[in-house]
């Protein structure tokens, strides 16, 4: 009996001495008093790791004192923009009842971060809800967080409209950074910052396609894929991974260039009629989408997946962010330097977006912040992003693969120390121009119209496609798989927009149902249109 | 016990609830109830009703709640029944490791799931190997039959609650119940079902309604199959939409009612009937050689069921082993390197620290309010009991992000506990926050063995003069042991292994747990899937040492907890 105490206890001790026994020693550590700053990030743990080592020794060199860096870590983007704007909320509703001995109403609730109410020139003419987004302007109302740290531009936008981002003066302060020749405003139509300055974009990203070229040969798909309308190939059926619009900005960017992409090349083929071509263009991007999704497997919000799950076999082909799919790609890679998963960013078929960094209202620690933001963007904090481990400069453990904004990086001095040498977003944002007026109003809208098409009905839509394919895509039913009229380009903007901007939400939420029956039912006829090969 | 005693636990653990359960949710749910003008409606959750993809998604999940539950019956049963009766070679190591399929790690989990079940996973490859499957064709495992994969695997998953809820009942039956029952010549499968079945009856109920109630809310494994017509995935869908709607919110608030509608209902179907035992098994009880035959029959149904049940953990270890595994049965290499850098990772050992502070002060809250609140509901005659008793089942059925996010905002900066803001500190939020989440197992446990233990044996000894809480103390928990043993391994096991709360709420990186260090480390490109489950592994044998110990030492010392 007391022998086999002594087992179990001699192996737990056993299991827990090992993680002691293999404990880091970090001689770098600050251990007497330390700055602090506060950073809230979706950033992974090995940018975070590297930026906490680099930054401290920056700041250890420029002022002689150690740092502390107080990452805040509570998920993804989407988490994120929950948290500050409920933490945004409590202490704004503090300041107002508190220091402004002001009465809380739902009115002030919900316009003290409304970015639709504008402001007068005259203070006392403020109707309660100009009051209220007024005070929340002026003020210094904090959560205790100094940075914001990575995400998509769209997160960012959204964060700078309700107020919650304050201008680090950096813009200002070094002038000679911000020019097209290092740091552009913007590129190929996107911005890479707030004009104001509230955030700035530290590196650059874009999304592209990834595949296994394993399953594309066991499924029988000859070619490798080199535009977004190979994914829609119906031997593809259940075999493409998405990214998931409804939960990611970035991820809602990339569909909407699948659909600027059509519109370009309709005005390519109809130049007289601007007009028309966008229109088309939207509902045959919107079609493109339609039956991509119909060949997904999963839509999912978590980067890394959908590069893991096609270099597994799991699905054939997939939409991902480029860094993900180039590492993966890499990490899979064989002796004889094939890889079984490779990545491409479909030529005049993506944008490059940034991965912004911004300094909140109210950061207790605004120097520190903005010392950070400008390390990040330093030729010293941008090596750190490219750079291959335990070169001059670069990352200590973790090679980040990440493309660094500025310009003057993708220099050939850099070439040899890089991990993606030869790659350089700024050629490939040449083959693509965003136009924001022909999409942009209905950013909202496409995310909202996958749900529909896709997501939510993704049952019926997937039955329903491969009924098609048994059936050779008879003409009736293919049409009436992929009759978008419910989604047409004046539709979204006169009914699908407003609707989705009310402030009653009851109104998206009935158009959803609407609409979802529609489709639903729209799918079942196709279905049984095809079975009787109509 | 006294009557006023008996109200001061009722008042307390009622304002426990309340503070930390009901005022969490509510201001999460708040947008399901308040039109943006702040007037109250039901709108959202009259749309709920209307729309036939969420009433569908309800559908599914009963569905898939009550053919889990059935199938981890038809596992858990008779091997519970087997482990009551007989003596089979094998018997100690296979009585602990049946636990073993609870403790899979979060994120890791599915890696070693699509690492067996993948197109080109470990089966297909087995099957082309041995001739049986055409290598262009794979079965799409995952793809395929989702609502039956599903059930399966949460009743893989979910059978030792039960097994350990029956286990327990089984120890606390009077064998001179049976034996009168065989005197009276009611025998084999009649004897089980007229004696035994309403004996344990309690047992059963306690297990199987929190499987029932886990598998009607479960949100992992569905992710895992693609399966997303059921309410959880359209829950955590809608949650995390970046449009912000409320919707979402109203389907949770319709998912909670259900929850304990459902529970109202089995409780009133199975859960009334119990049949409080005057002795502890103390007689010619006991298992009994099983002969040449039956025995090592009883040793290859065990091995079978934790052979099947285990595939996932098996996946994750080799995973945690390999350079890189694709279509072949086993990996091509194995290499430690894994393990080093993640039991070597800065992040790992406070994590380890941190899991094993929050895991073990919310057992012991757990226990403190699971026998509080158990002993209200079956030993006493106040008048909203019953209520507690559904309350104390609920957190099984909240998304575990929508009490998170609960938590969050009720100690924003002028709340009431702005004091517990877990961005100062998280361990008294997060000891309560997996305390909750992981009560009704030990409400359950307890409840079990109170009713299965009769309340003369405590009045025996007040009248022999001892106070009310002495004689709890010292007659009727040394009974019940077995029950609370089950039930506090059951809530530590699996607040080692929370997942929403613990992303959420400890978002400081020396607060981190040790699944949100899984987490961090999966988010790694490249080799961190490797790393994270080389962490899950560890954290899999320790969990296994912790249940292997305890049934090890324990069902010695207690005599009657697994009978090893």
């Amino acid at each position: 009996m007391s022998g086999r105490i002594f087992g179990v206890l001699a192996l737990l001790a056993v299991v827990i001495g090992v993680p002691f026994a293999l404990r880091p020693v970090d001689p770098d550590k600050p251990v007497g008093p330390a700055d602090r700053l506060v950073i809230v990030s979706p950033h992974n743990e090995a940018v975070r790791q590297e930026f906490t080592t680099g930054f401290r020794r920056q700041h250890r060199a420029a002022t002689g004192r150690d740092i502390q860096i107080d990452w805040r870590v509570p998920g993804g983007t989407s988490e994120i923009a929950r948290i500050l704007a409920s933490d945004y909320t409590a202490a704004f509703k503090n300041y107002w009842t508190r220091t402004l001995g002001r009465p809380w109403t739902a009115e002030v609730d919900a316009s003290f971060d409304d970015p639709g109410i504008t402001l007068g020139p005259d203070a006392a003419a403020d109707t309660p809800a100009q009051a209220a987004r007024r005070a929340f302007l002026d003020s210094t109302v904090g959560i205790g967080i100094d940075l914001f740290f990575g995400g998509g531009a769209y997160d960012f936008i959204q964060q700078a409209k309700a107020g919650r981002l304050a201008d680090s003066g950096l813009l200002t302060a070094r002038p000679e950074w911000f020019g097209d020749d290092i740091m552009p405003a913007q590129l190929s139509g996107e911005p890479f910052r707030d004009t104001r300055g509230l955030w700035l974009g530290a590196a650059v990203s874009s999304f592209g396609i990834c595949y296994n070229t394993d399953s594309l040969t066991r499924l029988g798909v000859p070619s490798t894929p080199d535009s977004w309308d190979d994914l829609a190939d119906p031997r593809l059926y259940r075999q493409v991974a998405l990214a998931d619009p409804t939960k990611s900005g970035s991820a809602a960017k990339a569909f909407e260039q699948i659909i600027q992409q059509k519109m370009q090349q309709r005005l390519t083929a109809q130049p007289t009629d601007p007009d028309a071509a966008v229109r088309q263009g939207w509902l045959e991007g919107l079609g493109l989408i339609q039956r991509i999704s119909a060949n997904a497997r999963f839509f999912t919000d978590s980067s890394p997946k959908v590069p893991l799950d096609v270099s597994q076999g799991d699905a054939a082909a997939g939409m991902c962010i480029d860094f993900y799919g180039r590492f993966q790609s890499e990490s899979v890679r064989r002796p004889d330097g094939t890889s079984r998963l490779n990545y491409l960013t479909p030529p005049g078929g993506s944008s490059i977006g940034v991965d912004p960094i911004a300094m909140l209202r109210g950061a207790p620690h605004p120097a520190l912040a903005r010392s950070f933001m400008e390390y990040v963007l330093s030729p010293d904090g941008q090596r750190l992003l490219n750079f291959r481990v335990g070169v001059a400069g670069g990352p200590e453990r973790f090679a980040l693969r990440r493309l660094p904004i500025r310009r003057d990086f993708y220099v050939a001095a850099n070439e040899p120390f890089r991990s993606d040498p030869g790659i350089n977003p700024y050629d490939e944002a040449r083959l693509f121009t965003y136009h924001e007026e022909w999409t942009g109003p209905l950013f909202r809208v496409l995310g909202f119209a996958i749900r529909i098409l896709s997501i939510d009905t993704h049952t019926e839509q997937s039955a329903a496609w491969r009924a098609l394919r048994t059936a050779n895509f008879p003409p009736q039913a293919t049409a009436r798989f992929g009759d978008l009229s419910a989604f047409n380009y004046d539709i979204c903007m006169k009914e699908i927009r407003p609707a989705l901007r009310a402030a009653d939400r009851l109104r998206e939420v009935r158009l959803a149902k609407e609409l979802g029956d529609r489709f639903r039912r729209q799918y079942a006829e196709a279905a049984s249109l095809a079975s009787q090969g109509l | 016990m006294s009557k006023s005693f008996s109200i001061g636990v009722f008042a307390f653990t009622v304002a426990f609830f309340a503070c930390f359960f009901l005022l969490p949710i509510s201001e999460t749910l708040r947008g399901a109830f308040f039109d943006r003008d702040g007037q109250f409606t039901f709108a959202y959750i009259l749309e709920v009703f209307r729309n036939p993809i969420y009433l569908e998604g309800l559908r599914n999940s009963f569905l898939l709640a009550i053919l889990s539950t059935s199938l981890a019956l038809l596992l858990a049963m008779p091997l519970a029944w087997i482990s009551d009766r007989f003596l089979f070679p094998g018997k100690s190591l296979f009585s602990a490791l049946i636990l073993v399929p609870m403790i899979l790690p979060p994120f890791v989990g599915a890696i070693g799931v699509r690492q067996i079940l993948g197109q080109q996973g470990a089966l297909n490859a087995l099957l082309v190997h041995l001739g049986l499957q055409n290598p262009a064709a794979p079965v799409d495992w995952l793809g395929q039959g989702q609502l039956w994969g599903v059930a399966a695997m949460i009743a893989l998953n979910l059978y030792p609650i039960i097994y350990l809820n029956v286990v327990a009942a089984l120890a606390n039956i009077d064998p001179a119940m049976e034996e009168a029952a065989e005197n009276l010549g009611c025998t084999g499968l009649r004897k089980f079902f007229r004696v035994t079945l309403p004996l344990i009856m309690p047992g059963l109920f306690a297990g199987g309604t929190i499987v029932f109630i886990w598998s009607f809310t479960e949100l992992g494994v569905p992710l895992m199959f693609d399966f997303t017509r059921v309410a959880s995935v359209q829950v955590f869908n809608g949650i995390k939409d970046i449009g912000g709607n409320p919707f979402p919110y109203a389907l949770v608030a319709v998912m909670l009612a259900s929850a304990v509608l459902l529970y109202a209902a089995s409780k009133l179907t199975f859960g009334r009937s119990a049949h409080a035992m005057m002795a502890k098994a103390t007689s010619q009880g006991g298992p009994r050689p099983a002969g040449p035959i039956v025995g090592p029959l009883c040793t290859l149904l065990f091995g079978a069921v934790f052979f099947v049940a285990v595939l996932p953990h098996v996946g994750v270890i080799l995973v945690s082993f390999s350079h890189d595994w694709y279509a072949t049965v086993l990996p091509p290499s194995f290499t430690l390197d894994h393990f080093r850098l993640a039991l070597g990772h800065e992040m790992t050992l406070p994590s380890i620290q941190n899991s094993l502070k929050y895991a073990g002060l919310a057992v012991l809250l757990d226990l403190f309010l699971g026998v509080a609140i158990a002993y209200v509901v079956v030993r006493t005659r106040l008048i909203g009991r019953q209520l507690l008793d559904g309350l104390a089942m609920l957190p099984l059925a909240v998304p575990g992000l929508v009490l998170a996010f609960g938590y969050l905002a009720m100690t924003q900066e002028g709340k009431l506990f702005s004091f517990l803001n877990p961005v100062q500190d998280p361990l008294i939020l997060l000891v309560i926050a997996y305390a909750v989440r992981r009560l009704p197992y030990v409400v359950r446990s307890a409840a079990a063995g109170f009713q299965q233990t009769s309340v003369t044996l405590e009045e025996a000894a007040q009248n022999l003069g001892s106070p009310p809480l002495r004689a709890l103390r010292k007659v009727t928990l040394p009974l019940i042991a077995a029950n609370l043993v089950a039930g506090g391994m059951l809530a530590f096991s699996f607040a080692m292994l929370e997942v929403s709360d613990s992303l959420l709420l400890a978002q400081r990186q020396q607060d981190f747990p040790i699944t949100k260090a899984i987490y961090e480390l999966h988010q790694l490109l490249g080799e961190g899937r490797f790393i994270a489950s080389a962490l899950g592994v560890w954290a899999m044998v320790f969990l296994g040492v912790t249940i292997l110990g305890a049934s090890l030492v324990l069902g010695k010392k207690l005599g009657a907890i697994f009978r090893v």
